[in-house]
């Protein structure tokens, strides 16, 4: 088995624990399908699952890999029965769910789930070759790359980078007791 | 002849009878951007990602657009993204033929010594 097919079959095993429906990704009508796979597998690579066969570019219209259209493309028939062996591993479990929790159960994924995840695979992408971005310039950058993108949508998309980010370390002794100290307020 | 002269013969026939191979109202910047641009990604482009990569106006982009559909090299279909009805444009297998003659055609131009 090659190693291209290993790839898709674990990017079918993260769209399946997204709990998915998705369209036949051939069809051109179904373009939000298409843009789902793209930016949910840009986001499950650069959170660390290992998908080496996908590159993905940033070029005016989002992270986009055309090595990933071409096996969707190739194998449209996974992406509707989501059929897949490949078992995560615990750890690729955490990420998924952690894309799932923060961004597909998140309310602007109703009606704004094309933007939303467009804004924020974009910025994260940003981000991720430049950490030392701040939350202005990430903004501005975004919203020149997608400027039919509201404000508002790519403001709640930076918000959830920074959840997707956030490691536990980050969350030292000293913050605890000074969150604490907050949480307490109203009990004195 | 010497070889030389065989050579250079051998690309003026190049340069022309390739050149011939080529739809002429294609070959303008901004349609060969466009049919690069939608050979590169395949899912798909929207009218409102076109707009700022190309840095033009929406009728010039749309009357581009309106060409390359009507010679069969880009296919227009109408969508439904976040509940809005919007169109993308992808490339057909006669977009791709044609991208095949320019670059076919530019890499014997890119043979001329300058």
């Amino acid at each position: 088995m090659s190693e291209i097919e290993e790839d898709f079959k674990k990017v079918i095993a993260i769209l399946k624990r997204l709990d998915l429906n998705l369209e036949d990704p051939k069809r051109p009508i179904n373009f939000q399908t298409r843009l789902i796979i793209q930016k949910i597998v840009f986001l499950s690579k650069y959170m660390k699952i290992k998908l080496n066969n996908y590159t993905f570019s940033l070029y005016k219209n989002g992270p986009y890999s055309p090595g990933l259209t071409a096996d969707y493309y190739q194998n449209n028939d996974l992406i509707t029965t989501l059929a897949s062996e490949v078992q995560l591993t615990p750890k690729e479990k955490g990420i998924v769910d952690n894309i799932k929790n923060l961004i597909l159960n998140h309310p602007l994924n109703i009606y704004h789930q094309a933007d939303f995840l467009e804004a924020i695979s974009t910025a994260y992408y940003f981000k991720y070759y430049n950490e030392a971005l701040l939350d202005d310039e990430l903004f501005e950058k975004t919203k020149a790359e997608k400027p039919y993108i509201s404000d508002k949508i790519v403001v709640i998309a930076l918000n959830t980078i920074k959840k997707l980010l956030f490691k536990p370390e980050y969350l030292t002794e000293d913050i605890r007791k000074e969150l604490a100290l907050w949480d307490n307020v109203n009990d004195e | 002849m010497t070889q030389m002269n065989i050579d250079q013969t051998k690309f003026i026939k190049d340069l022309i009878e390739n050149s011939k191979k080529i739809n002429s109202k294609a070959f303008t910047l901004t349609r060969c951007i466009l049919l690069a641009l939608m050979n590169f990604n395949k899912d798909g482009l929207q009218f409102r990602e076109l707009t700022p990569i190309l840095n033009i106006s929406d009728g010039k982009l749309k009357s581009n657009l309106d060409f390359l559909e009507e010679v069969g090299y880009i296919n227009k279909v109408q969508i439904q993204l976040d509940q809005k009805r919007l169109h993308i444009y992808l490339i057909t297998e006669e977009g791709e033929n044609e991208l095949k003659n320019i670059i076919n055609w530019m890499e014997i131009l890119a043979n001329l010594e300058c």
